[in-house]
């Protein structure tokens, strides 16, 4: 059954935003992005997800690159990265890579190299988690759409009640939203 | 590269007159070098139904502000951007454009909060930003328009002070919070609601009703402008003049009178903010590493207002005339023997803390050759800077004379005598200054013909010989540094001011921290040069030196508990141990932070001298040194982090 199968689909990613969400992986500003997505840009979220992580992926290999200068590491322009990292971050709601930024920050501040290098570790594991729970959640979203279409094609005048039930669904899924 | 994009800028060259649908069609200007944060931004402004456009540089976003004048109505900059500084782009735009702005950045510390405040952000956004607060923005554009409006030069002013409280207050608030853009960001919610209440009055009187036709102020209406107050000389230039030599039709004696304002803040603004570069830096900091980012903005306004064209060659030209006849006013001996006698009377009057400003005052005034001249040398190119630089510093003391007759400790009969004599004092140095505006109504050149060698690092045992530095430049030796030649002509000089018992000791009490009583004492004595450090450019800064005042005739009291540590100097007199940086870096390098404190004070040139006046109360006193506080402790290094804080803490909270 299709219908069966979207309805799981939805539960699961349901689940894993709300895990991402306990985890404080996620905030409410990554909700604030779902809703900007609308007709005229169907695929805003995902859009903006992966000019980040570009723009992220960017300032890591530069921010390594800095910290690798052993004998002079620029603190200033470490902070200038940190900085566009924290905004880019907080803007798609990825809170915990922000907050990581955020003690970067302060140990880059305080020319703390051995700091910086520890906040680093810890803020390319946490872009890496954030990235593949995205891209899984992405994932979902893909196939679901995927589903909905095929769905919609196929099924057009099989069932009144199938369509009714997947309406409830979109309704329903606008209201976790 | 900039990713042009939306669909309004193209078209539509009328003002958008308030209409039934009024904040649709909002045309907004947003530049931000983070692609991800512009994205986001972008799709918020277009569900409120704006037009939007996009920029990532903000040189072409300038560019593009320039070329299609009257396109836009509000912009919105990144604080943070790597061709220009989203302040400097702020205040360019509203010199040029008079565009509201609304900054944006992740990073909400009330240091660059307070900044854009002074720079003249409508508005400041923490990011993440929210679709609500991008809702809301239409008000700037209404408020500006309102406020435009009602172009009475007065009310203009009184408006202006408003603001400005409006922006202290929000700082208090914002400085209680400490860091966590979180918490910050509810109190800017706050300000938020503040202002939606404002904003629904100035609907009330519907801005349509009492809108006026905008002048645009183009670059060579500027340019006009601009050389009809060179002719006048900015201190006559009153805008019905101005008006006259301008000669354009449908221009109206309100429109130059704000524009005439606009343009006295910014130059006041340039002074400010060029002075930390230079000026102060040299005269009481000593080889501070400065913050950068300040000095390079003084330094970029004027480099760029004359590439753009915005400023003329004459416009610097008067900048420096002006700021050098008033230079060159503090400069002339006549003056300083006034301030002798002052001096002389006043001590018989037992206000101690007084005289020795005034005291203080003299070395002051004998410094400039040496100190401005080695600037001048060393930099080889004499440009506006230098002169910003040089009166930063003197201008203190025109000013650290009002301060003194200010504070309420005072007793009250000599205050009254002071303030006859500061009122006498200001009217010789106004004549004074006309005069030499007459005589130095060349370029600033003029000045350098007394070249004096920068000197070098003067050890201890030189200083007595070394006493008159600042009137014969044949004492001085070698050449070094800049930074280091004027502290050090300043430390010298500053015994003078004391009577000769005091020469050795200040020099000794650096060198050893432990002291008997009668050397703090003269700690004491010497503290008000504090006042004087802080008193150095605009408005603000009279609190201030009212606090370091305070500050300073607490001092007795507060050293026995400090007696043998080096941290009271560190709290309390910058100037004290600027000097003791030379022999004693480790306590210098404390000292160096104090004193940026000051300059960080005089980068606030946005309160009125009148609202200084008006409102000298605690709070702001105590506020103000807070929010400094805070960046100071982060230039510092980790170890004296502590000390400043609890000490200019306990200081300023006492």
């Amino acid at each position: 059954m299709l219908g069966l199968g979207v309805e799981r689909l939805r539960a699961d990613m349901n689940r894993l935003l709300a895990l991402l969400f306990h985890q404080g992986v996620l905030d409410e500003q990554y909700l604030q992005l779902q809703q900007l997505q609308d007709e005229s840009s169907p695929n805003f979220v995902s859009e903006v997800v992966n000019i980040y992580f570009q723009e992220s992926e960017k300032l890591l290999r530069n921010l390594r690159f800095l910290l690798m200068d052993r004998e002079f590491s620029d603190y200033k322009k470490m902070g200038v990265h940190l900085n566009q990292f924290i905004g880019s971050s907080s803007s798609i709601g990825a809170k915990r890579v922000r907050n990581v930024c955020v003690a970067f920050r302060v140990a880059s501040e305080q020319n703390n190299r051995l700091g910086c290098l520890r906040a680093l570790e810890l803020l390319e594991h946490e872009y890496c988690y954030l990235k593949n729970k995205l891209h899984e959640l992405f994932q979902f979203r893909a196939t679901d759409r995927a589903a909905k279409t095929a769905s919609s094609c196929s099924q057009v005048p099989s069932s009144a009640l199938k369509q009714s039930a997947l309406s409830a669904a979109k309704q329903k899924r606008k209201e976790m939203r | 590269m900039a990713s042009m994009s939306g669909e309004g800028a193209t078209c539509k060259s009328e003002a958008t007159v308030v209409t039934d649908h009024f904040p649709v069609g909002l045309r907004v200007l947003v530049v931000d070098d983070d692609v991800v944060c512009l994205r986001i931004i972008e799709q918020m402004l277009r569900k409120c139904k704006y037009s939007v456009t996009t920029c990532t540089q903000a040189t072409v976003a300038l560019n593009l502000l320039r070329e299609r004048r009257g396109t836009f109505d509000i912009v919105l900059s990144d604080v943070h951007m790597p061709d220009m500084d989203g302040f400097k782009l702020l205040e360019l735009v509203g010199l040029e454009m008079d565009l509201p702005v609304i900054m944006m950045s992740g990073d909400g510390r009330t240091n660059l909060v307070m900044r854009g405040v002074q720079h003249g952000a409508c508005d400041y956004l923490i990011k993440p930003i929210r679709d609500e607060e991008l809702k809301n923005i239409w008000q700037h554009v209404v408020r500006k328009r309102y406020n435009s409006s009602k172009e009475h030069e007065c009310s203009g002013s009184l408006d202006d002070n408003d603001r400005r409280k409006r922006g202290s207050d929000d700082a208090e608030c914002a400085s209680s919070v400490i860091e966590g853009a979180d918490g910050v960001l509810k109190q800017h919610k706050k300000k938020r609601d503040a202002k939606e209440e404002d904003d629904t009055k100035i609907e009330n009187d519907d801005p349509s009703t009492t809108k006026k036709p905008r002048v645009v102020w183009s670059v060579e209406l500027h340019q006009q402008f601009v050389s009809a107050v060179n002719q006048l000389g900015i201190d006559k230039a009153v805008p019905k003049r101005i008006l006259e030599l301008m000669n354009v039709p449908g221009l109206t004696r309100e429109n130059v009178a704000s524009h005439l304002q606009k343009f006295r803040l910014y130059l006041k603004r340039l002074s400010g903010v060029v002075q930390q570069q230079g000026g102060l830096p040299s005269t009481f900091c000593g080889p501070i590493e400065q913050n950068p980012k300040l000095g390079s903005l003084g330094r970029f306004d004027i480099q760029a207002l004359a590439a753009s064209g915005q400023i003329p060659p004459e416009t610097l030209a008067a900048l420096q005339a002006e700021l050098l006849g008033r230079s060159t006013s503090n400069l002339v001996l006549p003056a300083v023997e006034q301030h002798n006698l002052l001096q002389a009377s006043l001590q018989q009057a037992k206000c101690l803390p007084v005289d020795q400003v005034v005291a203080y005052g003299q070395p002051l005034i004998k410094c400039p050759p040496s100190i401005s001249n080695s600037k001048h040398l060393s930099q080889a190119i004499m440009s506006a800077e230098d002169v910003h630089s040089g009166f930063g510093s003197w201008r203190a003391n025109n000013i650290c004379m009002v301060p003194s007759s200010n504070p309420p400790g005072l007793a009250a009969p000599n205050s009254n005598m002071l303030m006859a004599m500061m009122q006498q004092q200001q009217q010789w140095q106004k004549q004074q200054q006309q005069l030499e505006q007459h005589r130095q109504s060349g370029p600033p050149e003029a000045n350098h013909s007394m070249n004096v060698q920068p000197s070098c690092v003067v050890l201890p045992s030189q200083s007595p010989g070394n006493f008159q530095v600042g009137d014969s430049p044949a004492s001085i030796s070698r050449a070094g540094s800049l930074c280091k030649s004027s502290v050090i002509d300043y430390g010298v000089l500053s015994p003078q001011s004391n009577n000769s018992s005091g020469v050795v000791q200040v020099l000794d009490r650096e060198l050893k921290p432990e002291c008997s009583l009668n050397r703090l004492s003269s700690t004491g004595s010497l503290s008000p040069s504090c006042s004087i450090n802080a008193d150095n450019s605009v408005g603000l800064q009279l609190h201030n030196s009212s606090t370091a005042f305070g500050a300073s005739r607490q001092l007795p009291g507060l050293i026995p508990n400090h007696l043998g540590s080096p941290v009271p100097y560190n709290s309390n007199s910058s100037q004290v141990l600027d000097q003791g940086r030379i022999k004693n870096p480790g306590v210098g390098k404390g000292a160096s932070i104090p004193s940026r404190f000051a300059v960080n004070e005089s980068d606030s040139p946005m309160c009125n001298l009148n609202t200084a006046k008006i409102s000298l109360k605690d709070t702001k006193v105590k506020q103000e040194p807070n929010m400094n506080i805070m960046e100071n402790a982060k230039l510092g290094p980790g170890i004296f982090q502590k000390f400043q804080l609890g000490d200019l803490m306990s200081v300023f909270s006492d």
